[in-house]
């Protein structure tokens, strides 16, 4: 029986939005952060994500899924307010 | 730099562009495997300086690469200021909430083990978790929060004051 902890996946989205609010993916750069990157780091993060496993909840869902929270809650943090925040630096 | 000294070009202006197209991605792992390391630091080996420490490393892995100007992982004074003020007192009242509830700083009112302080006020610090930790991942995520504004703040600076020193 697989119970999902949903606590740390919670916190974990809301962390990486918090860190993520800070990532201006629209800035005029040669980084070439694209929708096609995105989906590759996705992917990357799901298999990475089911090479990790049950972690750090041992008897959660076979992939870390604090660790996909965490890619969700940056890249979703990124896309509403990553650049539109004015600050000094 | 020294007039006449050769340098190769690709060290003198700019990263290359493998470099700059794989930074970000990896910049965002490192910080996800930060953020688990944060959250399972009361069951699992590291916690909230190791995992602070990773995400600083995403950050600063992207101020060498992109130079402190161009960086996508921008933290302004304001962003490090609050956070770094926050997650102290966070931290304070939540010693001073288990000081004012049973006379010891920094009781874990959340897992109440002696069972001082009443179920109800212990449901409210309850980590919602199978090991039901009680305020240690809270300290976590408040030591994670500092640990990350702290050391890539101390970088940024370096950057900037490398800059200034450029140009004088």
């Amino acid at each position: 029986m697989v119970a999902l902890v949903l606590g740390p996946i919670v916190i974990a989205v809301i962390f990486g939005f918090i860190v993520g609010t800070r990532i201006h993916l629209n800035l005029e750069n040669s980084f070439k952060f694209t929708i096609s990157g995105i989906i590759a780091l996705i992917i990357g993060a799901i298999l990475m994500a089911y090479g990790i496993g049950q972690f750090p909840v041992y008897n959660d869902l076979a992939i870390a899924a604090t660790f996909l929270g965490a890619i969700f809650g940056l890249l979703i943090g990124s896309a509403l307010l990553g650049g539109r925040a004015k600050g000094d630096h | 730099m020294a007039e006449g000294k050769k340098s190769p070009n690709w060290n003198k202006d700019d990263s290359s562009p493998i470099l700059k197209i794989m930074t970000l991605p990896i910049a965002f792992i490192m910080i996800a495997l930060g953020i688990m390391t944060i959250l399972g630091g009361h069951i699992t080996p590291g916690g909230g300086f190791q995992g602070g420490a990773m995400i600083a490393g995403g950050i600063i892995f992207c101020v060498i690469v992109y130079g402190v100007d161009d960086t996508p992982l921008k933290l302004s004074h304001r962003f490090i200021s609050t956070l770094e003020s926050l997650v102290a007192l966070a931290y304070v009242l939540l010693g001073l909430a288990g000081l004012a509830l049973t006379g010891s700083f920094l009781y874990n009112i959340g897992g109440n083990l002696y069972g001082a302080v009443p179920q109800a006020i212990a449901a409210i610090f309850s980590y919602p978790d199978v090991t039901h930790a009680g305020i240690v991942p809270y300290l976590n995520i408040a030591v994670g929060l500092k640990v990350l504004v702290g050391l890539s703040a101390i970088v940024i600076a370096f950057s900037k004051f490398k800059k200034l020193a450029e140009e004088e």
